[in-house]
C-alpha cells in the first residue's frame, strides 16, 4: 500500500466520521441503564450464575430439600446458597414464609436471585433460573399493588402451575406461587392476591405457567 | 479507600461525557449504521460501569472502552447477518460542484459499508483509530497476520470503488 493511499484513507475516514453531528450523551439514561445492570451483574455473581450460558443451557441440577422432599437446584458458588425445586406440590404442603414480610406484601425487599418451579398435577416438571431483564420485570410485576380476593376453586390434589423463589443476601427467601387450575397468587401468608377482579395475570408472569396449563 | 458511589458516578460520567463522541464515531465507521453504534456505545459504556471501581488499574480506561466495543461490534457482526449488507437506497447526492466533496465521503461511507465487517473493523482501527498492526490484532483477538491480509484486501477493495484514487487526487488530508 501506498502512503498516498493511508494519508488519502486516514483523511477520508476522519471526515467520514464528522460527518453527522455527534447528540450529546444522556448522562442519566446511560447511568441508570448501567447502574440496574451492575446490580444484575452483582447478582449474577453472588448467585453464582455463570451468565448467558447457563442461561441458554437452563441448567438446573442437582439436589436438595428447601421445603421437604427430594428437590432440584440451580448451581451456585457466590455468597448466596443455590435455590432449590421441590419435586411434588400438593395441597398438603403450604408455601414456607421465611420472611415475615410476606403478612404486608406478595414480594416483600428487593430479591437479587429467582427461581421458577414448574408443576404439573404436582410433579416437578421444570424450573428456570430468572435472570436479567426477565427477572426485573418478574419483579416489578410482583410489586405492583395487588388485592386479596375471594375466589372460588375446584380441589385439587396435585397442583399445577409454578413457585416461584425469591433469595436476596440480607432476608429470607420468599415463595409465591401460582396456580393454573384458579387466580390469584400466595406468598404463603397472603392468599388469593391478585391484580384484578378477574384473577389475571401480567404477561410476564403469565408466561411462567407451563405452556399446557394456561 | 473505598470511593463513595457517588465519586464513582461522577468519575464514570465525566470519562463517559468525553469518550462518547470518539467511541461513537469510530462505531458509526465500524458498524456502517448510526442508530447501531449509538446501541453499542452505550452498552459498551454501562458494561464499564460496571467494572468502573477497577479503573485504576487498567492503563487506559478509553483503550479498554474501546475494547469492550470493538468485541460489541464483532460479535454483533456475527450474529446479524443484514449488518453485511450495503444500503440498497443510496442517498441522494447533489451534484452541483460545491457538493462534489460530500458525494465523495458518501461514496466512501458506501464502500467502507459494502466490505465485509472484519475487514471494515480492521480497516477502522488501524487507520481511524491509527493502531499498529500488533495493537488491532491485539484488540481483535486475531493474528497479526489476520490484520494485514484484512486490510490488504479491504484497501484493494477500496481502489475497486475508486474512492481511494479519489482521495490520493484531491481529497487526503
Amino acid at each position: 500500500m501506498t502512503t498516498n493511499d493511508e494519508s488519502g484513507l486516514r483523511g477520508g475516514l476522519r471526515e467520514l466520521a464528522e460527518r453527522d453531528a455527534t447528540g450529546p450523551l444522556q448522562v442519566a439514561e446511560l447511568l441508570g441503564r448501567a447502574r440496574r445492570r451492575r446490580k444484575r451483574f452483582v447478582g449474577y455473581r453472588a448467585a453464582g450464575v455463570a451468565g448467558t450460558a447457563l442461561c441458554a443451557a437452563g441448567a438446573v441440577f442437582a439436589a436438595g430439600a428447601m421445603w421437604g422432599g427430594s428437590s432440584t437446584t440451580t448451581g451456585s458458588a457466590g455468597s448466596l446458597a443455590p435455590q432449590t425445586c421441590v419435586s411434588t406440590w400438593n395441597d398438603s404442603a403450604s408455601l414456607p414464609t421465611p420472611n415475615p414480610g410476606v403478612a404486608k406484601a406478595l414480594l416483600p425487599g428487593n430479591p437479587q436471585a429467582g427461581l421458577a418451579c414448574l408443576y404439573s398435577a404436582g410433579r416437578l416438571v421444570d424450573s428456570v433460573p430468572l435472570l436479567g431483564d426477565r427477572f426485573d420485570a418478574v419483579v416489578a410485576a410482583l410489586h405492583k399493588p395487588v388485592k386479596v380476593y375471594s375466589f372460588r376453586c375446584p380441589a385439587a390434589v396435585g397442583k399445577s402451575g409454578v413457585v416461584l423463589e425469591f433469595r436476596s443476601e440480607d432476608e429470607p427467601d420468599v415463595f409465591i406461587s401460582m396456580s393454573a387450575q384458579c387466580p390469584g397468587l400466595s406468598n404463603g401468608a397472603l392468599t388469593q392476591v391478585a391484580f384484578n377482579s378477574a384473577g389475571t395475570l401480567p404477561a410476564v408472569l403469565a408466561e411462567l405457567l407451563p405452556k399446557a396449563q394456561q | 479507600m473505598a470511593r463513595s458511589r457517588a465519586e464513582v458516578d461522577g468519575e464514570f460520567t465525566e470519562f463517559a461525557i468525553g469518550a462518547y463522541a470518539p467511541l461513537l464515531k469510530a462505531a458509526r465507521l465500524m458498524t456502517g449504521d448510526f442508530h447501531t453504534a449509538e446501541d453499542m456505545v452505550q452498552s459498551a459504556l454501562e458494561r464499564v460501569y460496571v467494572h468502573w471501581n477497577r479503573a485504576g488499574a487498567w492503563d487506559s480506561p478509553y483503550a479498554y472502552t474501546r475494547q469492550v466495543l470493538v468485541n460489541l461490534v464483532v460479535k454483533a457482526t456475527k450474529r446479524k447477518w443484514r449488518n453485511e449488507l450495503a444500503h440498497a437506497d443510496l442517498p441522494e447526492v447533489d451534484v452541483s460542484g460545491a457538493m462534489e466533496a460530500t458525494a465523495d465521503r458518501r461514496d466512501l461511507g458506501i464502500a467502507l459499508r459494502s466490505l465485509p465487517a472484519g475487514q471494515r473493523i480492521a480497516l477502522v482501527l488501524r487507520y481511524y483509530e491509527d493502531l499498529s498492526v500488533e495493537e488491532a490484532a491485539r484488540l481483535l483477538g486475531c493474528s497479526a497476520g489476520t490484520v494485514k491480509s484484512r486490510t490488504s484486501r479491504a484497501l484493494a477493495a477500496l481502489r475497486t470503488h475508486g474512492v481511494l484514487a479519489e482521495y490520493d487526487t484531491g481529497g487526503g488530508s
